[in-house]
């Protein structure tokens, strides 16, 4: 492709090619990156410290709504259905199952979605 | 002194009285965001140069930025949806970012704000799987691989989960900006109580302090953007995908 011959590699020493160069370059920054983009092998590890705060900021919530929803869920039961404090407390617990069981995804299967998908291949 | 709080109250722009369609102060910088994000990217495509220059090339990485995050978590199928997911990001990124310019306002502090985008990407993601797969949208309730007797535990406890992602999402942006914005307020007031106790020695350390939250805030501006629109990504790739 190109000729590469008025380039200045005075202080390079030897003239390698420049695709030969080009591609040291590339490996050794994959190799740098630890297969942060190229591999996709690993999607459980979080791939920069940004998205591990992401992470961590996603699970408190996570649990806070679902419990937040379950509770408005039974609230809402109750005033329909008249049955005042029951359903409430019923569907607290399910909110908070909820939560738990959004956390354990988030955490299992860091890609996955938050809702109902559930960490696949590892257990069936 | 202003209390930390004050800086989130809305009010008409230039005073008069507060009504339900005034132009308040958190319109006012909805529509500098907007104008902010026009400028942003026209101004950074304008030459459109082969070789891009500083501008061009941050206006691209938000570009390719999305596009590889819409590509890695959604697919093929969800090219449709960048337009829609970049401007989400853009909004909410701007928004944040605006809002750290003093005496400016974060209209992304207001949970009705953050709640209205969020429940306008859960009805779409919902829409979208309904479209695509029917009435076999609602299999996705059903946990797979659970035996029968189980079901009238777990339906309940699905169903709940996904109601709750507009409620996460609306509730992680706005608790993160209001709570970064008043922490930012109260070591400010710190600066002033504690210097004028000694002499404003003790000031120094408050402002140190908020020269660091400053920097951490504008971190989570960042962040929460990004958070936003990988959850949204992730639901509309639930929604395409049935499992």
């Amino acid at each position: 492709m190109t000729d590469g011959s008025k380039g200045p590699n005075a202080d390079n020493g030897a003239g390698e090619d420049f695709a030969e160069r080009l591609d040291a370059l590339k490996r050794d920054q994959a190799s740098r990156l630890g297969g942060g983009k190229a591999g996709n092998a690993a999607p459980e590890a979080p791939e920069s410290s940004a998205q591990g705060i992401g992470y961590a900021l996603r699970m408190g919530t996570e649990m806070v709504a679902s419990l937040l929803v379950g509770l408005a869920i039974g609230y809402g039961l109750d005033q329909w259905l008249g049955t005042k404090p029951w359903l409430m407390i019923l569907f607290l617990f399910f909110g908070m199952a909820a939560g738990v069981s959004n956390v354990y995804r988030l955490a299992n299967g860091m890609d996955m979605g938050v809702g109902w998908r559930r960490p696949d291949k590892q257990d069936e | 002194m202003a209390g930390p709080l004050e800086q989130f109250v809305i009010k008409p722009v230039g005073g008069g009285e507060m009504s339900s369609v005034a132009f308040t102060n958190s319109s006012m910088w909805m529509v500098l965001t907007i104008i902010a994000v026009t400028a942003f990217m026209v101004g950074g495509m304008r030459k459109r140069a082969l070789v891009p220059g500083p501008w061009q090339s941050m206006a691209e990485a938000t570009y390719e930025f999305i596009g590889s995050m819409i590509r890695d978590n959604v697919g093929d199928e969800g090219r449709k949806f960048f337009p829609f997911v970049f401007t989400l990001f853009m909004f909410i990124l701007f928004g944040n970012l605006l809002g750290l310019i003093p005496y400016s306002f974060t209209f992304t502090s207001h949970i009705i704000v953050t709640m209205a985008m969020a429940l306008f990407v859960f009805v779409l993601v919902t829409l979208v799987g309904l479209f695509k797969h029917g009435l076999h949208f609602f299999s996705f309730f059903v946990p797979s691989g659970a035996p029968v007797l189980m079901y009238p535990l777990m339906i309940p406890i699905e169903i709940i989960s996904y109601l709750s992602r507009p409620v996460s999402l609306s509730v992680r942006l706005f608790a993160n900006m209001m709570a970064g914005h008043t922490m930012m307020k109260v070591f400010a007031g710190f600066v002033f109580g504690l210097g004028a106790a000694t002499f404003g020695l003790g000031g120094i350390a408050p402002i140190v302090m908020n020269v660091l939250l400053t920097g951490f805030e504008i971190l989570v501006a960042f962040l929460q953007a990004y958070v936003f629109c990988v959850l949204t990504c992730l639901y509309l790739n639930d929604s395409l995908h049935l499992h």
